[in-house]
């Protein structure tokens, strides 16, 4: 009974401390995009960070943007292929692969790569700086950490990622293509017919919404945990991973609702 | 002592109170700090003295009380508005806290790019002139992790001297560095004395406290236990300052 009642207080205890610590999070994350969004506004203006940010935020991240696009576009149109053979659908793999691509895995997977990369930098690099002292420094030395290290890591995830999802979709359904043709025997120019040319604007720009948002939620979130690491190196740690799974459900949970608001709005 | 009492302070500290959850770090200190003389701020660990400096240029917040700087609160200001008076308050991070993705060059002209509207030539010959007084020339291309301990203090010194500050904050600036590096330390601190600057230096360096201070303020629990001239505070009746400086335990 004893261990039972132990066993209980322990996950009260635990539950509890979990939603203190998402309580904290959607407070203090809120408050860092509220800060940055007025601080965005004010001089001085840094583009070179800017510049170096979606450099190596951005372009850096197009190797495993890239390698998850094309296997991903390839297995799903080795997937669908046998699977729809079965009933004589093998023919609809480009617009599925194609829809699939554009609407849905294009946006959510790289977006999950580039959080795991690029959210985990983030929250170590500023985390370290935090628990050396060094964002003290830029504000004793009379400058602002949000304007220095947030603001050029949330507009160049704003600007890197729909870009590397564009590029996400054209690898993949390319995949797809390659695999279609070799596998399933389906020639490129229906591929190419079928996938592209059947897209309506909206798939692309849905995807495209998606991961802006998807952007902002894993600078927000890589930022916020840097900011707030404590601890000395195993605090960077726990950080870091705090913040490559938050960023990581967060586009999961938030792709689903996306959607549905999606759904409700484009059959209307 | 009578000349400075009769100065008006540059940095005045009046009730402040400060809590760390159940922790009270401090319970209603006053201290003055004036113009061109050296304060120590001397105590055991973590009875608050590193929190106190970092009030005096904003980077804490006080829970309750008042800290003027040239009689403007500071306790009160945003971020932005403490712009202004970081230019004019230098701190000296314990451990240097310089920027490790820039070099040692990009580290001095950090301020300077910031706050000035000087050329590139002219920052590089701010910088080089000031890495000179340090003892630092050569060392413009390296990065802080390619230098020593010692070095790293420096440079944090050069840093924050760099504008030309009216106070210079140091938050133990010669804890754990070789006799040489800490006699480097205190050379420049004797240096600045000469040249006016007020100092506010946090540390547990007797030879540092006793050799380039003006007054010492003791700490402890949260509050001034007691504050003189080096040589009161040297040869002070208190039994737990006595002991601190002797090493024995209070």
């Amino acid at each position: 009974m004893d261990k039972a009642k132990k066993f209980f207080f322990l996950g009260y205890e635990s539950s509890l401390m979990i939603l203190i610590d998402l309580m904290d999070f959607i407070g203090g994350s809120f408050n860092l995009f509220y800060a940055s969004f007025l601080a965005l506004f004010r001089r001085p203006f840094y583009f070179k960070l800017l510049i170096e940010q979606c450099y190596s935020l951005g372009v850096k991240s197009s190797s495993i943007v890239f390698i998850t696009a094309l296997s991903t576009g390839m297995v799903m149109s080795l997937q669908f292929g046998f699977g729809l053979e079965r009933f004589g659908g093998k023919l609809y793999v480009p617009k599925v692969v194609g829809l699939s691509i554009m609407r849905e895995l294009g946006p959510v997977l790289s977006c999950l790569m580039i959080a795991a990369r690029v959210g985990a930098g983030i929250t170590a690099e500023i985390g370290s700086m935090n628990v050396t002292q060094q964002i003290d420094a830029i504000r004793a030395l009379g400058t602002d950490p949000i304007k220095r290290l947030v603001i050029p890591r949330v507009l160049a995830l704003l600007i890197m990622t729909p870009l590397l999802t564009v590029f996400a979709d054209l690898v993949g359904i390319f995949g797809g293509m390659f695999i279609s043709n070799a596998e399933l025997f389906i020639h490129p120019d229906f591929y190419y017919h079928e996938a592209i040319l059947s897209l309506k604007t909206s798939d692309f720009l849905v995807g495209i919404f998606k991961t802006s948002f998807f952007g902002l939620v894993i600078a927000l979130t890589g930022c916020y945990y840097g900011m707030n690491t404590q601890g000395g190196t195993q605090g960077v740690g726990q950080s870091t991973t705090k913040s490559v799974v938050t960023s990581s459900l967060l586009i999961v949970v938030s792709d689903f609702v996306m959607t549905k608001l999606f759904w409700i709005f484009e059959r209307k | 002592m009578r000349e400075k009492v009769e100065k008006k302070p540059l940095i005045e500290i009046r009730g402040i109170h400060k809590r760390f959850g159940n922790k009270i770090v401090h319970g209603g200190i006053d201290l003055d700090v004036y113009p061109g003389e050296v304060l120590a701020l001397m105590g055991g660990s973590g009875c608050g003295k590193s929190v106190l400096l970092r009030m005096i240029v904003g980077l804490e917040k006080p829970d309750r009380g008042t800290i003027k700087f040239n009689g403007q609160h500071i306790e009160t200001l945003s971020e932005d508005k403490l712009v202004p008076i970081r230019k004019k308050i230098a701190y000296v991070f314990q451990y240097g806290a310089l920027f490790d993705s820039f070099s040692v060059e990009e580290n001095l002209a950090y301020p300077l790019r910031e706050h000035t509207d000087l050329n590139e030539h002219q920052i590089h010959n701010k910088v080089t002139t000031t890495l000179d007084k340090l003892g630092l020339r050569g060392s413009e291309k390296l990065y802080p992790s390619g230098l020593s301990g010692g070095m790293q203090r420096r440079v944090g010194v050069a840093r924050s001297i760099i504008m030309n500050p009216e106070v210079i904050l140091y938050d133990e600036p010669t804890t754990g560095l070789d006799p040489f590096n800490t006699q480097q330390i205190l050379k420049i601190m004797l240096h600045l004395k000469q040249t006016g600057a007020t100092s506010v230096l946090v540390t547990h360096d007797m030879h540092a406290i006793f050799s380039v201070t003006d007054r010492v303020a003791f700490l402890k629990d949260g509050q001034i236990l007691a504050l003189g001239t080096r040589d009161e505070i040297k040869n002070s009746p208190i039994r737990e300052v006595s002991s601190f400086i002797h090493g024995e335990s209070y």
